[in-house]
């Protein structure tokens, strides 16, 4: 019985640590997805021809829209539905993209993209925009919480990638890898 | 055996059954109370508002802007909390975070609201606010200090939600 037990947990265990992947038989776009009994993640696929689309509207020039559009952008939904009073805290800089058969590296961050807007004279509603599309770099998500918003991954439309996510629950660190990922290959919408 | 294979059924099914529960939604509890930094916004009409004008009632405040879907999807619930809410005593405003007028009220022709409107054109006020992410909304007690915080959208109009805002009114 101990035997029984032992297994099925360990079993469980894992099936609760695999994200899992599906497409929407609508616009075939991929999403990945990963939840325990405290929090859950997903991540959408983004097309570029929806990112310049997006980002025109917000007052972006066409290159300007065309930069963020090339850099794989993907939807973040993150839910701390946690029953105890268990915050949720994350710094996207602490995540991983590793590409396929490449060295692991950083996230493309709003504050690097603020500086280069910046520089190159982007009208001051469309960085508001922008930093408010983006998932925020830094955050706490307390029980009952949840936030909806943009990462860029850095990578060409089409690349394949693993990422690595990383935050605190509590005082307990979590990481998930979310194997096979894909950025979105350049289409019309 | 079989007594077996149900156990190991019912540990299988737990992630599942987590995952099938109502989420919870709730504002927490922001223990330190600070002082709510005070504002000076223009709405639809033109006019100007202070939250100091707010003084001496409970205030839910939102943030959010129009291409933000979740603001979107909680604007309804907003809606039918304030018709409660106005009777009440309490008062629930929702800034805009860069967005002019003209936008939000092509947007309104969509999800009619009645509580007030404020525009922070340049994201000045919303950068005084501890707000992450859009929608995030505060409440302010009385005498304006933050005393709740919710981030992401609510179903505004849930008793159980709102609840902890009208007992402000009595602390």
């Amino acid at each position: 019985m101990r035997f029984v037990l032992a297994f099925t947990l360990l079993v469980t265990a894992g099936v609760a640590a695999e994200p899992d992947q599906r497409v929407n038989p609508e616009t075939g776009l991929a999403g990945w997805e990963w939840q325990d009994d405290a929090v859950s993640i997903t991540f959408n696929q983004r097309l570029p021809d929806q990112s310049r689309a997006y980002f025109q509207g917000r007052g972006f020039r066409s290159e300007e829209a065309e930069q963020i559009a090339q850099s794989c952008v993907f939807q973040v939904i993150l839910r701390n539905h946690a029953d105890a009073s268990a915050p949720l805290q994350l710094d996207l800089a602490d995540w991983h993209v590793v590409p396929s058969g490449g060295e692991p590296g950083p996230l493309r961050l709003e504050p690097g993209w603020q500086v280069e807007w910046e520089q190159r004279g982007v009208a001051q509603g469309a960085r508001i925009a922008f930093r408010w599309s983006l998932f925020p770099t830094v955050q706490t998500l307390q029980p009952g919480d949840w936030n909806m918003g943009m990462i860029t991954i850095g990578l060409p439309p089409g690349e394949s990638f693993d990422l690595e996510a990383v935050w605190r629950q509590g005082r307990e660190p979590r990481r998930v890898r979310f194997e096979g990922m894909r950025c979105a290959p350049d289409r019309e919408i | 055996m079989l007594h077996r294979l149900a156990v190991a059924a019912l540990i299988l099914a737990l992630p599942m059954l987590a995952s099938a529960a109502p989420r919870s939604q709730g504002l927490t509890p922001v223990e330190e109370r600070p002082p709510a930094p005070d504002f000076n916004l223009e709405d639809m009409e033109g006019e100007f508002h202070q939250l100091s004008e707010f003084r001496g009632q409970p205030v839910i405040i939102n943030f959010w802007a129009t291409w933000c879907p979740p603001c979107r999807e909680e604007m309804p619930s907003m809606q039918r909390a304030w018709e409660r809410l106005r009777e009440e005593g309490v008062a629930m405003l929702a800034i805009n975070v860069g967005e002019t007028p003209d936008t939000v009220f092509q947007f309104t022709a969509n999800y009619p609201v009645e509580f007030l409107l404020l525009f922070d054109l340049d994201s000045a006020v919303t950068e005084k606010w501890p707000v992450r992410g859009l929608p995030s909304t505060f409440v302010v007690d009385p005498e304006g200090r933050i005393v709740y915080q919710a981030i992401g959208g609510r179903e505004w109009d849930d008793p159980e939600l709102l609840q902890p805002v009208l007992d402000l009114r009595s602390e």
